[in-house]
């Protein structure tokens, strides 16, 4: 049943000077199209209305398939960090972007993947509901995040966002579910006010972590910039693991925000951490004596 | 300026006994004529033929400038995202958001549902200069601002030495320096007492610090807009606001009225009565108090009242009532903004959802509409939702169709919470209100209120040419079982006038002409020594009191973009 995947090529024509939204080009939108009307696809350059046609250079097969998962769009192209809002919405087949891409990628997919070869801006995957997102370069802030002003909760609901190289800061802000794993750093607030999913940091990252978080797991297997008051330590383990990562080494895991009332865990490496963690330890041991 | 024929409309107008003709209207630089004067080969000829042709709307409650909407907006991210329309040069400018809209969807919602003038109902003298720059901004609609002054300490000082003639004074000038309308009452006394960290008073409850108590405070106030012979009465928020069992204090502030009433007409305004119309002990045990105060209203001649209805959905509460938001924050827990400006009052801004399912917001829903049915005079109940506090003011024509149809109201019914439904009366009213009745609430009646039935709220020679022309023909359309056609028609206007310009065609705004703002100055009629004798108190107090002087205080007629000012004789 599974047919081969078509390729849709999109090209940059030249490299752009202002904001790009291409949030009308998405496998499913475009699926059991004819060429021609891929091509006149309305985009938005600036703030003027035009065609796919205009900026890009487009080669596809006469008719595209009906089933979006057998699509697979390829960006390409010198200046795609211009490119905003790619796979808006999106609901099933894929989406290659050969170079960097611009913010609000993702926002609120719920199926489908998008592949990104360079580094990805801000807002990546915010208040998706499905589907995965891979970067291999770097992110930028509010990856998964809800939109400011929103209640905790109406972040990113469920999906995978992977980033192999650094994120930025307010990752997962307001979660309510799904994976985000960052393979090296991340900055300040890491799941701050999430009320579930699970957060993976493998580098280090800031302060803040898990402010005001009511629910979900964060785990920091690098170093931190300091611990909330309001996390109680609950124990120390000899290994972590989630998602299929094992992380064979000493975490202390908290439970918190006690400021909202919170039973999220957060697990934080003890190696990387002594001098914050070394006060908070003696209070493990204290209980353990009797 | 061309001229405008209105020819074949289905005309309603109650100030001019017109229960439903068909007529011509005939429209010449701004205002309405004999249309036997206009030669229709020169004029502008806009077929009504089977369309209802009324005075544009009123709308005498609504917030929609001051900091205090500012603060919403900014405190409100989330009411924009979605709600974003590109602009249409040069016809109209970008409108956002739902609840705290831009300045510019204000003017350009009001005036596609048909509405010219709108009154922010609230709002401290310190910050009038910022509520007057934002009214500036807002297109088409007529505006007016009323001033707050019930916790103000320099009213407050002269009423606890009970000096009532340098009160009318003060209150007077205070109106000629804000460029103010009308004297507003948020809960008399209790922002003062907020200050010292009390909340929230009684009637009869002392001011802490004044020798005083709200009852007096409401006195006092009525009795100096009665004998300044002010264009409007003092509106008041009933203190109490918001707890069950509030409604006993409603019915005794409406009381009050026949204490001050000094002309032949009413003398004191209930606003948002569906907030202070609460029985019951508890929010738990919250019954509807609706049917007390229609009762009341019925008996008593000297009080008119406007709903706040509940429309269900999305909504920003903002109040100077400060103590009150205080408590909603803690229900809600969400966000929460507060604000004390000076010595003049506090303010508070919480976000609210009401929800079809909730008992409590149930009740409130229905207490909205059992005051409207079970009042039997339309010229003395209002319909507003207080936007944004129960809801959107785009959702009028809801409130319209829950008072025309008993279907609709029956439709509604089935969806709210039916444990809530067995503590009020709304489900057996059988009223539906009559169109003729509609126009009166929301044309005439509101004009009459507001001190300017010659100008406004009518279709009469003379009168402002504001003109609201609905697609619909009442001689066909039977509101009470066709009640979609009624929202849909009041949703957008087919032809919207503003001063003698067409600003809307076919629910979309083609033109943006900017209103007046009414004002109201009985300061200037007020004996010379009487002003010296104050000015120099006040020279003294104001220095005491604010942290600006008071020559900055004082809002030039420059400052205002299209001032009109209301000339007032006082009885003092």
């Amino acid at each position: 049943m599974s047919q081969e995947k078509i390729s849709v090529y999109v090209r940059l024509k030249a490299r752009p000077t202002v904001p790009i939204d291409l949030r009308a080009l998405r496998p499913d939108r475009i699926a059991s199209l004819r060429n021609s009307d891929v091509k006149n696809i309305k985009i938005i350059e600036g703030g003027r209305e035009t065609v796919l046609e205009d900026l890009f250079d487009v080669e596809s097969p006469a008719t595209l398939p009906p089933n979006p998962e057998n699509i697979e769009i390829i960006v390409l192209g010198d200046g795609t960090s211009k490119i905003r809002y790619l796979g808006y919405k999106m609901d099933g087949g894929r989406i290659i972007v050969e170079g960097s891409a611009g913010p609000l990628t993702g926002y609120k997919m719920s199926k489908g993947n998008i592949v990104i070869k360079g580094s990805a801006g801000n807002w990546l995957g915010a208040k998706m509901k499905g589907g995965s997102i891979e970067v291999f370069g770097d992110a930028g802030n509010f990856i998964g995040a809800k939109l400011p002003g929103e209640k905790p909760g109406k972040g990113m609901k469920d999906g995978a966002i992977i980033i192999h190289g650094n994120a930025g800061s307010y990752i997962g802000l307001g979660m309510a579910g799904g994976t985000i794993i960052v393979e090296k750093s991340a900055g300040n607030m890491v799941g701050g006010y999430m009320t579930g999913g699970l957060i993976i940091v493998q580098g280090n990252c800031g302060d803040f972590v898990g402010a005001r978080m009511s629910g979900g797991r964060i785990i920091i297997v690098g170093g931190i910039g300091g611990i909330l008051p309001s996390f109680y330590i609950d124990s120390i383990v000899g290994e972590v693991r989630a998602r299929g990562r094992v992380f064979k080494k000493p975490f202390a895991i908290f439970i918190g925000d006690a400021l909202a009332s919170g039973r999220g865990t957060l697990a934080v490496s003890l190696e990387e951490n002594k001098a914050i963690l070394q006060p908070l330890l003696q209070l493990i041991e204290e209980v353990r004596i009797p | 300026m061309v001229d405008i024929i209105i020819k074949n409309g289905f005309v309603i107008d109650p100030l001019n006994d017109i229960k439903g003709e068909l007529m011509d209207i005939g429209i010449r630089d701004g205002r309405i004529v004999d249309p036997g004067r206009i030669r229709e080969s020169e004029a502008m000829v806009i077929d009504a033929g089977g369309r209802l042709v009324l005075a544009g709307g009123i709308d005498i409650h609504s917030h929609i400038a001051g900091p205090k909407v500012n603060t919403g907006r900014l405190m409100r991210p989330e009411d924009h995202y979605l709600t974003n329309i590109p602009s249409k040069l040069p016809f109209r400018r970008a409108m956002t958001g739902r609840t705290v809209p831009n300045v510019f969807a204000i003017g350009y919602k009001y005036a596609m549902m048909g509405y010219t003038l709108v009154a922010e109902p609230a709002c401290a003298p310190l910050k009038m200069r910022h509520a007057h720059d934002e009214l500036n901004a807002i297109p088409i609609i007529d505006k007016m601002v009323f001033v707050l002054v019930d916790s103000n300490w320099l009213a407050l000082d002269l009423m606890a030495e009970n000096r009532k003639d340098l009160l009318k004074t003060y209150l007077a000038w205070l109106l000629y320096a804000t460029k103010a309308y009308a004297l507003k009452l948020v809960d008399p006394g209790s922002d003062a007492a907020w200050m010292m960290g009390k909340v929230g008073l009684d009637l009869d409850d002392q001011v802490p610090g004044y020798n005083l108590t709200p009852k007096d405070i409401v006195q006092l106030a009525g009795e100096a807009n009665e004998s300044l012979n002010l264009p409007h009465t003092i509106h008041v928020h009933c203190n109490r606001l918001g707890f069950p069992g509030n409604y006993i204090t409603t019915l005794n502030t409406m009381k009050l009225g026949r204490n001050f009433a000094l002309r032949n007409r009413n003398s004191i305004h209930i606003t948002h009565v569906q907030f202070t119309g609460y029985g019951g002990d508890s929010w738990a045990t919250l019954e509807s108090g609706g049917e007390a105060i229609a009762n009341e209203l019925n008996v008593n001649p000297y009080v008119t009242l406007d709903l706040g209805q509940v429309t269900f959905g999305e909504a920003t509460t903002m109040t100077a009532d400060a103590p009150f938001e205080f408590i909603l924050y803690h229900l809600t827990r969400w966000k929460w903004a507060n604000a004390d400006i000076e010595n003049e009052a506090a303010s508070g801004i919480v976000p609210y959802r009401y929800r079809k399912k909730s008992y409590v917001n149930t009740i409130q829903w229905a207490i909205g509409l059992e005051v409207l049915l079970l009042s039997r005079d339309p010229w003395r109940s209002f319909i507003t939702t207080d936007h944004p506090n129960a809801g959107v003011f785009t959702d009028y024509p809801k409130i319209f169709a829950w008072a025309m149809s008993k279907k609709y109201r029956d439709e509604t019914l089935k969806e709210v919470n039916q444990r809530a439904l067995r503590r009020c009366v709304l489900p057996s009213i059988d009223r539906e209100i009559t169109l003729y009745e509609l126009v009166i609430t929301t044309r005439a009646a509101p004009a009459k209120l507001l001190g300017l039935e010659n100008m406004k709220g009518h279709l009469g020679v003379g009168a402002d040419a504001d003109v609201a022309i609905y697609d619909i023909d009442p001689r066909v359309i039977d509101p009470s079982r066709e009640y979609e056609k009624i929202l849909k028609a009041f949703q957008r206007a087919w032809c919207v006038i503003k001063d003698g310009e067409i600003v809307v065609k076919e629910g979309e705004i083609v033109q943006s002409v900017y209103g007046k703002t009414y004002s109201v100055n009985p300061y200037i009629a007020i004996s010379e020594d009487i002003r010296k004798e104050f000015e120099a108190y006040l020279k003294d107090r104001f220095k005491q009191y604010y942290t600006i002087s008071l020559e900055n205080f004082v809002i030039g007629d420059h400052e205002i973009k299209r001032l009109k000012e209301i000339r007032v004789e006082p009885k003092l």
